[in-house]
């Protein structure tokens, strides 16, 4: 933290804490930001992402808030409840629900299926034999954005993000709901992140903010993380079973 | 880093925040959507990555958007209509979920106002045009494995754009 602990301590000083600090716009054009990415936070990231790696089974709640911005600039957030299901490497659900909207990705080691219980429509598709491949198409064929499927790519082998970095820095420990963590702040791209990870030999990820800096409102997504490292699992829970009433319809091929 | 003085441009900024804060604005602006947060990292970093090619698809999603709300809903039969004249706010959009631009299962006015009709009232039926809500009395029609709707003489074919529920307009099936 040594680069910018006068300023973090700054915003701290000034009742600006975590997230809402790094919602500030930024006072520089983008290319004058911090190019260096501290050997600490590479290595907490990548500890994080290689113990992640070692979890046969999970699953995680996410609790998360998400901006929108109106046409006239008013940031409006909503709330929204995400439940992650994984056994490795051929079962994965993802469960998003909010009173707007519900949706269930379910994959089963053969099948890929998206789900509208309240709607009442499915469309399953023929997936590749692991969820690694079938990650990748889920978005690049069908246009599927997981909501923090990060969670899942971090632990591949060849992760891209290390060379994606262009500035990381350990901002200072953190209770994160009642759990000690250790808080870090990223950029790449044109996104902000941070991300908060539990001290100790269970190195989850608690929390996780991502900021968006293309719109000058500057949306952010929060979502605070509770895990179960040693779920038990049956083959239900990886089966899909439409509803009595629901309807298969077509998932639709994406084209950029 | 984090720098303490304030560039002119931070400035401007600044001050087309308030005056959008300060100043009324028609509702049916208000409602429509033109950012949503990332919900991930990679997948917000992939759009990134490739420069103009990525801001093209937010940009575009953004367009999209715009001519959802425009189109078929917002200013097509029921806002301009009888039932919501511009006093509603609705946020139609629950994050940048997909790569497709997002719609609701319902729609919730975020605000203020009066509920959505979920309806919308199709003016061109052309083959091949979408929208995120049936019309009124539209009967389904199971052909081929998949359903189909029939709405008066107009059929559609409900599919998912990632995982956004829309209908398009094909010919008759059978």
């Amino acid at each position: 933290m040594r680069p910018v602990s006068l300023a973090v301590i700054a915003a701290l000083g000034s009742g600006l804490v975590g997230e809402v600090a790094a919602q500030n716009r930024p006072d520089s054009p983008r290319a004058e930001v911090a190019t260096s990415v501290e050997p600490e936070a590479l290595q907490a990231l990548q500890r994080m992402s290689a113990y992640l790696g070692t979890l046969p089974n999970f699953t995680v709640a996410i609790d998360a808030d998400i901006d929108v911005v109106t046409e006239d600039g008013e940031r409006v957030r909503l709330d929204e409840q995400v439940i992650y299901k994984v056994r490795r490497p051929t079962g994965m659900v993802v469960q998003t629900t909010s009173p707007r909207r519900e949706r269930h990705v379910i994959y089963d080691g053969k099948q890929l299926t998206v789900y509208a219980p309240r709607r009442g429509y499915y469309a399953t598709v023929d997936a590749p034999p692991t969820i690694r491949e079938t990650l990748g198409a889920i978005a690049d064929q069908y246009g599927i954005n997981l909501p923090l499927v990060d969670l899942l790519r971090w632990s591949e082998p060849d992760s891209y993000r290390p060379s994606m970095l262009k500035a990381g820095y350990h901002v200072g420990p953190a209770i994160v709901d009642g759990v000690e963590t250790d808080q870090y702040a990223f950029r790449e791209g044109d996104l902000d992140w941070q991300i908060w990870i539990q001290k100790g030999d269970k190195p989850t990820p608690r929390k996780v903010v991502i900021v968006d800096n293309i719109d000058e409102a500057r949306p952010a997504y929060a979502g605070r993380l509770t895990w179960n490292v040693a779920p038990q699992f049956t083959a239900q829970d990886f089966a899909f079973k439409p509803g009595k009433d629901a309807k298969a319809i077509v998932l639709v091929t994406y084209e950029p | 880093m984090l720098k303490t003085s304030m560039p002119t441009r931070h400035a401007a900024v600044l001050f087309l925040g308030v005056a959008a804060l300060s100043t009324p604005v028609a509702a049916e602006a208000r409602g429509a959507v033109r950012a949503s947060a990332p919900t991930s990292i990679s997948g917000a970093s992939a759009r990134a990555t490739t420069g103009s090619v990525d801001r093209g698809v937010v940009n575009s999603g953004n367009v999209s958007r715009r001519a959802v709300n425009t189109g078929n809903v917002n200013t097509g039969n029921i806002n301009r209509g009888d039932i919501n004249v511009g006093n509603d706010v609705n946020i139609n959009v629950d994050g940048n979920y997909d790569r497709w631009h997002d719609w609701d299962d319902h729609y919730y006015p975020v605000a203020r106002g009066v509920a959505f009709g979920t309806a919308a009232a199709v003016s061109a039926a052309a083959v091949g045009s979408m929208i995120y809500a049936l019309p009124p009395a539209c009967a389904p029609q199971p052909y081929g494995g998949y359903t189909y709707y029939s709405c008066n003489g107009v059929w559609y074919q409900p599919r998912y754009q990632g995982t956004t529920v829309s209908y398009v307009v094909v010919n008759k099936p059978y």
